[in-house]
């Protein structure tokens, strides 16, 4: 059966179905109890502070006319979810899938083909990519910091080549932390429980001058292992120290700059590693040891925003990251990023953003008996410009963004990404929006020069005969003529406010992928682009608010994969095919909170992860203003469950436990 | 051809982006009003006069009354309706608080100060040093000169400053989510 077979037109169908639906809908929500004057009034006090009144479009865009499948993470979310990791908050995301793999690893993935490292997302953290050129995925395990600093996380589902490049071909995370005048005076935040032991975080804010503010602080974090199935300690536990600040100043003449640094460290990054065997065929010896890393950024930011249309920003970044693996893989890469940013109103309904930047990386790798890269040391290039045009037509009614990133890498050459979108807002209390965008993923550093050798073989029963006794090593896992992996990506979104107390926000789309990077089936693993297909699939976000001391948050992704080529099977069911979560924010008179949440997510095959049902509770008491004890369960349905299995990695599954905490969090 | 017949008709729905802008930045601050007065219980509101109107007084600004009266089509907010009061400044000619003007302090659930009169300030810290009102204002530094709530634009986005030690001292209870979500600030005295 062929793909066109399999597919058909049903994913047209069913947009279409979903469009009548939308419209139906549409038409019920006119009816409602609209206020025609003001936009703002269904929003709450979290979502007002999201507003950005001068972004892409010149004028208040809020979060409900943007013509992307975006979700945001408020502080308010961060302080009701219970979360303690940066990559746990994304759990909130409607059709994003966490998977803990152990204690200290991670991989998240949106709309399909996840793995064990997240590669097909970009992380930005207030602008500046971490995703690792070396490795090509985002490392969970050192994004962390105060969580109490974030301002928000935006998640832009589906494509986000246009702004940010490749590799934000499924998706983007854009984490903003609060400036420096956000945290004045002293914090201390501890938790401490079954698996945190503890998290200690500290923070001192002040102001030099009125326009000039600064925080300094530090974070402890020591986490207890996973289990495995039978109960016994996995020799996954962790601690890691984080310590970093941030200086802002607002200069005459609209000038505002900012300098903010962070240094990383840990040497007891617990986890195991299966290694070749040299003495036996086709063995490997597993291998329980403690990984290292040791990381530092210092960024600096200038920017000048005379009025609220037109702005521009220079960013200037310097990132350094030794890492050495379970397996003994040494690495040592820097970064230097620069990036320029301009918006510019070329009138008052149409406005242009256009930037341009270049990134240098360097890399020194020293092998272990199963990796090793193929030159040892290498220094790459990336240059980048883009340029998008918005325009407001009928009074803001419509919008029209078209724009195209271009870039030029040492892989693949030169690049490019479109997009088009428009968004309808008839009213106040609808939005609709679609857009088609071609995306790509580039083969980086470890697709192009890592070597694998996962055995040893016999020579003689390579050769089909009995054994040799000349054992040799096979080695696997790269691809010296790789091409781009290419989306093409069909999105419809639909968001509407039915009443004062109901949003519901809606997205459907189609990804087409050609030239996927697989493994090939045929000729030991090495990697190709054998590999295409269509997924589709919906997501759906619904916040419904009974009482004013009442939140209650759904959230359902649905996910197919179609694919053909090598390891078809393996890639269709690596991404759960539903999944769904529930939350509720409960303030129970003024000083006490409770917040629930219950996740599902289900099977994996390719994970060999089970469905799980997670139900996460905890109580929040407002002592006084500045003083606030929380005690939360989490996954407390079960003793423990399995997510993700990596067993490439390790022998053995490293399992989520139940857990409870509690938490001071104190401001002075 | 088409553009030339296209763009006069364009044009014609083309509002100058910068008053639109500066609508829109008071249209989300009256949404925070209403949100800060679904999260805050009044003293004065117990027992028979729980369903008594809301009384909003707006100081310094008349354009701004009428972007609170229109964010409420039907006069009603929460199934209470919504009494709104215009006051241009608090002090008469010589500088003295009338009374009439006083009662109407005082009777309000929200005043919200739009000038940045430091005698209507003062004015309203001295009225009552233990006040049944949630006072409001996006006057720069108000919070700090022991004012309740303050707006203010934070770069590009609109948030806002609370005092709790003022909060404390009125006898009006604000949620911790309203604390927990502004930036604490205490009195410079």
């Amino acid at each position: 059966m062929n793909l066109r077979q399999l597919t058909g037109f049903r994913g047209p169908v069913w947009i279409g179905m979903m469009l009548i639906f939308c419209l139906t809908v549409c038409t019920h929500a006119q009816q409602q109890d609209a206020n025609p004057d003001n936009a703002f009034m269904n929003l709450s006090i979290e979502d007002l502070g999201q507003l950005d009144v001068s972004s892409v479009t010149g004028v208040t865009e809020n979060w409900f006319q943007s013509p992307a499948a975006v979700y945001v993470i408020t502080q308010d979310d961060i302080q009701r979810s219970g979360h303690q990791s940066i990559a746990d908050l994304l759990r909130m995301v409607p059709g994003v899938n966490v998977a803990q793999i152990s204690s200290n690893n991670w991989t998240v993935g949106t709309r399909g083909l996840q793995g064990g490292f997240t590669d097909s997302m970009l992380m930005l953290v207030d602008g500046r990519s971490v995703y690792d050129p070396l490795q090509f995925v985002i490392r969970w395990d050192t994004q962390d910091m105060i969580l109490d600093d974030i301002l928000n996380i935006e998640v832009i589902r589906g494509p986000g080549t246009t702004l940010w490049g490749s590799n934000a071909i499924n998706g983007v995370v854009s984490l903003t932390t609060k400036p420096a005048s956000q945290t004045q005076g002293w914090l201390l935040d501890t938790v401490i429980g079954s698996h945190e032991q503890p998290t200690i975080s500290l923070r001192y804010g002040d102001k030099i001058e009125d326009n000039m503010h600064f925080r300094i602080w530090s974070k402890y974090a020591n986490r207890e292992a996973f289990k495995h199935a039978d109960g016994s300690d996995a020799p996954d536990d962790w601690d890691m120290f984080r310590t970093g600040f941030r200086f802002d100043v607002d200069a005459p003449d609209h000038l505002s700059w900012s300098i903010q640094g962070s240094y990383f460290h840990t040497d007891q990054l617990g986890g195991d590693s299966n290694l070749p065997d040299p003495s036996t065929s086709f063995a490997t010896t597993n291998i329980i040891t403690d990984g290292r890393i040791s990381s530092g950024y210092l960024q600096a930011t200038l920017s000048q925003q005379p009025d609220e249309q037109n702005k521009w920003t220079v960013m200037a970044a310097y990132d350094r990251t030794a890492r050495v693996t379970h397996d003994g893989f040494e690495s040592l890469r820097d970064i230097i990023d620069l990036d320029y940013r301009q918006r510019y109103a070329l009138n008052d309904d149409h406005l242009l953003i256009w930037g341009a930047s270049w990134q240098y990386t360097s890399d020194h790798t020293e092998a272990s008996p199963a990796v090793s890269f193929v030159p040892s040391d290498k220094c790459t290039n990336l240059l980048t410009a883009f340029v998008q045009s918005t325009m407001q037509l009928f009074d803001d009614k419509l919008a029209l963004v078209i724009g195209s990133k271009f870039e030029h890498n040492n892989y693949t050459g030169f690049e490019y990404h479109p997009t088009a979108r428009i968004s309808w807002t008839p009213d106040i209390n609808n939005n609709l929006w679609a857009s088609v965008s071609r995306a790509v993923r580039t083969p980086g550093r470890v697709n192009t020069s890592s070597r694998v050798t996962p055995f040893y073989a016999d020579t003689g029963i390579l050769g089909g005969g009995p054994p040799s006794g000349i054992l040799i090593p096979l080695t696997i896992g790269y691809g010296e003529e790789l091409e781009s992996e290419v989306l093409i990506a069909y999105e419809l979104g639909y968001r509407v406010h039915l009443g004062h107390h109901l949003l519901v926000d809606w997205t459907g789309y189609i990804n087409n992928y050609d030239n996927l990077i697989t493994s090939s089936q045929t000729d030991f693993g090495q990697l190709n682009n054998n590999l295409q297909g269509q997924i589709y699939g919906s997501e759906i976000s619904i916040v419904y608010t009974p009482a004013s001391t009442w939140r209650l948050e759904a959230g359902y992704g649905y996910c197919r994969s179609f694919l053909q080529g090598d390891l078809e099977q393996q890639y269709e069911t690596s991404y759960p095919a539903n999944q769904f979560h529930l939350r509720s924010y409960l303030d129970i008179g003024s000083n006490l909170e409770f917040n629930t949440a219950l996740y599902y997510v289900d099977h994996a095959n390719a994970q060999q992860a089970e469905r799980y049902l997670r139900l996460d509770a905890g109580v929040t008491w407002q002592v006084k203003s500045n003083l606030s004890i929380s005690l939360w369960g989490q996954n407390l349905l079960d003793n423990q469950h399995a997510e993700f299995f990596d067993n490439e990695r390790s022998p053995e599954v490293s399992e989520v436990p139940r857990s409870i905490y509690a938490r001071i969090n104190m401001t002075f | 051809m088409m553009l030339m017949v296209v763009m006069p008709w364009l044009s014609a729905h083309v509002v100058s982006a910068q008053e639109r802008s500066n609508k829109q930045i008071d249209q989300i601050k009256v949404a925070y009003l209403a949100n800060f007065i679904r999260f805050t219980q009044w003293e004065k509101d117990q027992g028979e006069k729980a369903n008594q109107p809301w009384i909003i007084t707006i100081v310094g600004d008349s354009d701004f009354s009428k972007e609170v009266r229109g964010a409420f089509p039907n006069g009603k907010f929460l199934d209470r309706a919504i009494e709104l009061q215009d006051l241009p400044t608090l002090l008469n000619h010589d500088k003295n608080l009338d009374q009439n003007t006083r009662d109407k302090l005082l009777a309000s659930h929200v005043i919200y100060v739009r000038n940045k009169n430091l005698e209507d300030h003062r004015t309203i810290l001295a009225i009552n040093h233990s006040p049944d009102f949630l006072y409001i204002s996006d006057m720069p530094g108000m919070a700090k000169a022991g004012g309740m709530i303050e707006l203010y634009n934070l770069r590009t986005r609109i948030t806002f400053k609370v005092n709790p030690r003022a909060i404390s001292n009125a006898r009006i209870r604000v949620s911790s989510k309203v604390l927990r979500l502004g930036i604490s600030v205490s009195s410079s005295n």
